[in-house]
């Protein structure tokens, strides 16, 4: 091969490194990052009317929940039983939450909104954690189906016996790629 | 002249290097625009939302005892009364509605005759709506005489002109 023709390779060679340097760099800028989500202030406000819907479900002295009452009741006395109904609290808060999300949102595999989920934790208190208290899961309910796109936020009530918080989450799934 | 070749070689390599990372960076801003669009209307998606946010502390419509929800009583003589329309300029909106979603109501427009077995309290209906109301949950409260209780609803608000 005459010097020349050496050049030219060593420049080609050249030229190649850099446009594969520079078109990764470029890959890795614009790499969707897997699952999306964005806050949402729309489901900031779903679950802020959520908490203040009131349920079917009767306390002790015969006054209606609502379901954020119904949630604190359902962690801290998981046995209770509605007043008026003997329904169990917590299966109560189970119906009247797949009710409620059924009603609001349309969810469906050929729909705009294809999942929803809603999670509810018990996070304990720095101080709680040092006498033994956990995370846990206190209920989780999930529709339909999720692909990348989500909008999600949270709402927070307290358990009542300044133990910790009860940290209800809720994600929902979007067909397009922009929320 | 072996030198000059050198020279222009080198600088043939140069100029298409340049022009290809222009194109590159050309195609990366066009990307990186459209992703700015899509955050420019959430962002006024949020601000209109906002707006709505707002009504439920209207005195005309609020619940005493919680500042985010409507009061579904006041509310219903607010429209049997007539006053929407003088409010049409102060809200700034075309278009402004009551849909309540859960419990799940009986279907319809909410009059005095039918309350509260309905399920759509329209305020504000001045001018057909160019485009697809913004919506806002809220909670709608009222007494319920059934119960012998203040009761509240999981609903929304449904609003469009001006600026939402």
């Amino acid at each position: 091969m005459s010097r020349g023709q050496e050049e030219m390779v060593g420049f080609a060679l050249i030229v190649v490194i850099v446009a594969i340097i520079g078109i990764g760099f470029i890959a890795l800028s614009l790499r969707d990052a897997g699952s999306t989500q964005y806050e949402s202030a729309e489901i900031g406000e779903f679950l802020d009317s959520l908490m203040h819907t009131t349920s079917e479900c009767t306390g002790s002295r015969n006054e209606y929940l609502d379901i954020g009452s119904l949630i604190r009741t359902c962690y801290t006395e998981p046995m209770q039983n509605c007043f008026a109904s003997a329904e169990s609290v917590c299966t109560a808060l189970n119906r009247t939450l797949a009710e409620s999300i059924s009603a609001s949102w349309g969810i469906g595999p050929d729909n705009y909104y294809t999942g929803f989920t809603l999670r509810i934790d018990f996070e304990p208190r720095k101080a709680s954690l040092t006498a033994g208290a956990q995370a846990e899961e206190v209920l989780v309910q999930s529709y339909g189906v999720c692909n990348n796109t989500k909008v999600g936020n949270e709402y927070l009530i307290s358990d009542g016996k300044q133990q910790g918080t009860l940290v209800v989450n809720a994600e929902l799934c979007l067909a397009e790629a922009t929320p | 002249m072996k030198g000059q070749v050198k020279i222009q070689e080198m600088a043939f390599v140069l100029i298409a290097i340049a022009v290809f990372f222009g194109l590159v960076a050309l195609l990366y801003f066009s990307v990186r625009l459209n992703q700015l669009e899509g955050s420019a209307l959430v962002f006024k998606d949020d601000a209109a939302r906002a707006l709505l946010r707002s009504l439920p502390s209207a005195p005309e419509l609020q619940w005493a005892a919680c500042t985010s929800c409507i009061d579904l009583d006041k509310v219903i003589v607010f429209k049997e009364q007539g006053n929407s329309s003088r409010y049409a300029q102060v809200w700034e909106l075309d278009y402004l509605a009551i849909e309540r979603m859960y419990p799940i109501p009986v279907l319809g427009e909410c009059v005095l005759g039918n309350y509260p077995a309905c399920s759509t309290l329209t305020l504000l209906n001045t001018s057909r709506p160019d485009r697809a109301p913004t919506r806002a949950f809220v909670s709608l409260c009222r007494w319920d005489a059934d119960t012998s209780n203040e009761i509240c609803e999981l609903g929304v608000l449904l609003a469009s002109g001006g600026s939402v």
